[in-house]
């Protein structure tokens, strides 16, 4: 079990229900009355005397030996923080002195990006960055970064069944559409395969030991003509627990990626050679839609390898190209402070 | 391990901890708005029960305010205030009668948050109570081994030790 994965299911901890704020501060007040405000003391009058001058030096002495174990203790605390950091993101620390680390390491989490030595240590470790087209700015650097971490740290679904594949083939029937047969290998052994009906596969998503397929129709009884999106939810032992059509109101669509999410719904991103839209859907594990919504993209070029949520966007990696879904338009990101729109 | 969100909330953290210090009720109000939840998540996995894990986020805030000026500006809030509910929370074991239940899968089953926070107590369950708290605290709390050997009484190799031990069990566990 990977670590992320150990990471995701703990944060079903999140779900715990919390008490009413206002009643817990209330308490807080209750128990913890606020202070009035102190009347200031009148300094006393004492004639200095020597035994405390010898004192006072000697806590003196001990204060400049303590601030400076102090210091070195602070250096010690901030070189380790720092040191975790480039840890947790694969930033390479080698060639740097402990100095540059600190400051790499304070400028990045400060979202400055104006240390000199900031992009070379990105450089080993962000992705995106090996695609850049030209010199980054501060700007750009910080663009990349906010966007590219992500990256890594979501990883690819929910990783519950490590070296599993799916492998689609289709078997066209005399008279028009067609079956496909899914099987699924692990460590390349064949476990099992399993045939479904009228479905050309497009794309399949593996979670939870099960696997959803998305496909379209060919039949030439779709009383449309145009295949609506066929979607089945097969189980761990190629069980189809169901199967459903949605219409993506789309000619010919195709999935390109399914993205699987941390509340248990599945997003498809959907484009069709016929039009300059992608459809972005999300359904429920039982294949109900939830949510749908149209983008401008361009449908021309590579597919999707990976899809990533970032807050209320969307990261693509259509090919090599870096992409973001912003306001309706999918855009090419690959330079940042130049964007150029599809 | 600290990520750019967690930073940003231990900067929020540190000025309203600092403004709570210098007399500014209002910022416990911040401070609960930032960290009640981990404070609650971190409890419960010591409890094992909400009731008593509301207690300590109760008692943790009380305590945050009580001793408000024991708080070093520069000093980690999130390492600061986990401290303090580890405490209460070990505390709270300790005071704990021996007939008090502790939440199973099958309890409130038409709670489904309630639900989904007791199959994390099933997941470290396997694991020794330090390492339990070696993992919450690091992994799903946010802090660095170092802080998580001070919130322990340990050394951070200890720590990191016990992270890794409890990290090596929950593989071999499930991947059976």
């Amino acid at each position: 079990m990977k670590k992320r994965t150990i990471l995701n299911k703990m944060q079903k901890l999140d779900s715990l229900p919390l008490p009413e704020k206002e009643k817990i501060l209330a308490v807080c007040d209750a128990v913890v009355p606020e202070a009035p405000a102190e009347a200031k003391a009148r300094p006393s009058r004492r004639r200095f005397s020597p035994r405390i001058a010898v004192t006072a030096a000697m806590m003196a002495a001990l204060l400049l030996i303590g601030g400076g174990i102090t210091v070195l203790a602070n250096e010690a605390k901030q070189y380790n923080e720092a040191m975790d950091f480039f840890e947790e993101y694969n930033l390479s620390a080698e060639g740097f002195s402990r100095s540059e680390i600190k400051k790499i390491y304070r400028d990045i989490v400060s979202e400055s990006f104006t240390y000199e030595k900031t992009e070379a240590a990105l450089a080993s470790g962000l992705v995106g960055y090996e695609i850049q087209s030209k010199p980054l700015d501060s700007d750009g650097l910080k663009r990349l970064w906010l966007l590219g971490y992500n990256w890594k740290t979501i990883g690819n679904q929910d990783g519950t069944e490590e070296n599993v594949r799916y492998y689609d083939s289709y078997y066209m029937k005399y008279g028009g559409g067609g079956d496909s047969v899914i099987e699924k290998y692990q460590d390349d052994q064949k476990l099992w395969e399993r045939k479904i009906e009228d479905i050309y596969v497009w794309e399949t998503c593996p979670v939870q030991g099960k696997v959803l397929v998305t496909g379209m129709c060919l039949a030439e009884e779709n009383p449309t003509n145009d295949p609506w999106v066929r979607i089945c939810l097969l189980d761990g032992d190629s069980t189809v627990l169901w199967q459903k059509d949605i219409d993506s109101r789309m000619p010919k669509p195709q999935v390109d990626y399914v993205l699987y999410n941390r509340d248990q719904t599945f997003t498809l991103f959907t484009f069709s050679y016929y039009s300059d839209s992608m459809w972005i859907a999300t359904i429920d594990m039982d294949g109900n839609l939830l949510s749908e919504e149209y983008v401008k993209y361009d449908s021309i070029g590579d597919n999707i390898k990976k899809v990533v949520a970032v807050g209320d966007t969307y990261l693509m990696l259509k090919g090599d190209q870096l992409m973001q879904e912003k306001d309706g338009k999918v855009k090419n990101t690959v330079d940042f402070g130049t964007e150029t729109e599809n | 391990m600290a990520s750019i969100k967690q930073m940003i909330t231990d900067r929020e953290g540190d000025r309203a901890l600092r403004r709570l210090a210098a007399g500014d009720r209002s910022a416990l109000g911040n401070i609960y708005d930032l960290y009640s939840r981990l404070i609650l998540s971190v409890a419960y996995t010591i409890v094992e029960n909400t009731a008593d894990a509301e207690d300590v986020l109760q008692d943790t805030m009380i305590e945050l305010v009580r001793y408000a000026t024991r708080y070093g500006s520069g000093s980690s809030p999130r390492a600061y205030i986990l401290t303090i509910t580890r405490h209460i929370a070990i505390d709270t074991l300790r005071r704990r009668k021996p007939q008090t239940s502790l939440e199973e899968a099958g309890d409130r089953s038409s709670d489904d948050g309630l639900l989904e926070a007791v199959e994390v107590l099933d997941l470290l369950r396997i694991l020794s109570e330090e390492e339990r708290q070696a993992v919450t605290l690091h992994l799903y709390g946010g802090l660095s081994h170092k802080e998580v050997a001070k919130t322990l009484g340990i050394t951070t190799a200890a720590a990191e030790k016990k992270y890794r031990r409890a990290l090596a069990k929950l593989r071999q566990q499930y991947e059976c």
